[in-house]
């Protein structure tokens, strides 16, 4: 095969990187949700990402990550407490007050968007 | 779920007005997650029969009562959130009343709440409509270079927003990153339109900037024409599941050559210029 034909063929392979990555990110996501799953855990919000543009990611100091669409307003933020038990989608958000007691902010699925 | 009492009494009409719903049953200990999904499913009751009783008007209103909680449970709603079928309901108080025994009704006050009625909304958000008029239009003048691997920038993006929280025409300017075979050099005019897979009434502005992954087609002689199809996630890592914006684009550009290319867009903010 003439060396032409060759770097065709990888330069129209090299076309569906994009598509791929999608793909990849899908079943990485899909891994990372059934670990979300199965985990029982109290943790707090200690940073946050917003350079997707179009969501938000909250970071927990247990390596989680929870996305939240944008805007958010005050939904969840740094220093938040979240909690959440085994075998389940469903997490908690309280934050604390300033007498020092935690408030309910919200309850929210894992799988579904804010 | 709902008890007899609750559906016989909302079926005749007692639930006629504006924010009293009552129900006579579920005296069990529920769960938060398992009140809320309770109180979504009244709500689609609700909406339900006011559609059936043919009252086209837009409804709101701001209170209602829900079922029997225990006393813990019912203050732990306070703060939570309603999300089910096409209202958001954020609770912003609750009132205890005793229901017999150890049970309580709940009474709870919230903010911005919102049946949808009005069948022209019904209408023009409906997917036949959205087939026809897209949620999303555009329209970008801009250049790209590479081979193999380049780049670009689209600098003049008009992105009209069709449906949604806040329909309008926004700036919306981007950079791309090209990769497969391109052609050496090429500017373009391209149309572009996009539907987002969720429910289009919860678009807002907000779902412009971001990533967008697509794989364009251009043939270019001196002039041409190309076409692409991409993929704007809300969140990259959740690709699908989290749902986007899939989009079509058709173009004319000037140039030299044949480009089958694969390609990663920046949308970096987007700019209100006009609302409605």
């Amino acid at each position: 095969m003439a060396k032409s034909k060759i770097l065709t063929i990888v330069k129209i392979s090299a076309a569906f990187i994009p598509l791929l990555i999608l793909v990849y990110m899908h079943f990485r996501g899909q891994r990372i949700a059934k670990e979300f799953y199965e985990k029982e855990f109290s943790a707090t919000v200690v940073n946050f990402s917003n350079w997707q543009g179009r969501s938000t990611d909250f970071y927990l100091n247990n390596k989680i990550t929870l996305n939240f669409s944008n805007p958010v307003d005050g939904e969840i933020e740094i220093g938040d407490s979240i909690r959440k038990s085994s075998n389940t989608y469903i997490y908690s958000i309280y934050r604390k007050q300033t007498e020092g007691s935690f408030e309910l902010i919200g309850t929210y699925d894992y799988r579904k968007r804010k | 779920m709902l008890g007899a009492m609750a559906m016989m009494r909302i079926l005749s009409g007692d639930a006629a007005g504006y924010a009293t719903r009552t129900s006579g049953g579920g005296s069990g200990m529920l769960t938060s997650y398992e009140q809320l999904l309770q109180i979504s499913y009244w709500q689609k009751q609700w909406s339900d029969e006011t559609k059936r009783r043919g009252n086209g008007s837009r409804k709101y209103f701001s209170a209602g009562q829900g079922g029997f909680f225990s006393e813990e449970s019912a203050e732990e709603l306070i703060g939570a959130t309603i999300d089910g079928f096409d209202l958001k309901e954020n609770i912003v108080s609750v009132t205890l009343a005793n229901g017999g025994g150890s049970n309580y009704s709940i009474a709870y006050e919230g903010t911005d709440f919102h049946l949808q009625e009005d069948i022209w909304s019904d209408i023009w958000n409906s997917n036949f409509v959205r087939g026809i008029i897209p949620d999303k239009l555009s329209i970008n003048i801009g250049g790209d270079i590479g081979y193999i691997l380049g780049g670009g920038a689209h600098p003049i993006n008009f992105t009209i927003l069709t449906r949604g929280k806040e329909p309008g025409i926004y700036l919306t300017p981007s950079f791309n990153v090209n990769v497969g075979m391109l052609a050496a050099a090429e500017g373009s005019i391209n149309f572009g339109w996009g539907n987002f897979t969720g429910d289009p009434r919860t678009i807002n502005s907000s779902m412009l900037p971001g990533n967008t992954f697509g794989l364009n087609l251009s043939i270019t002689a001196v002039l041409g024409a190309n076409g692409g199809i991409s993929y704007s996630p809300i969140d990259i890592n959740n690709p699908f599941t989290g749902g986007g914006f899939v989009n079509g684009s058709i173009g004319i550009n000037a140039g030299a050559g044949f480009s089958v290319s694969g390609q990663y867009q920046y949308t970096a903010g987007a700019a209100p210029i006009w609302q409605w």
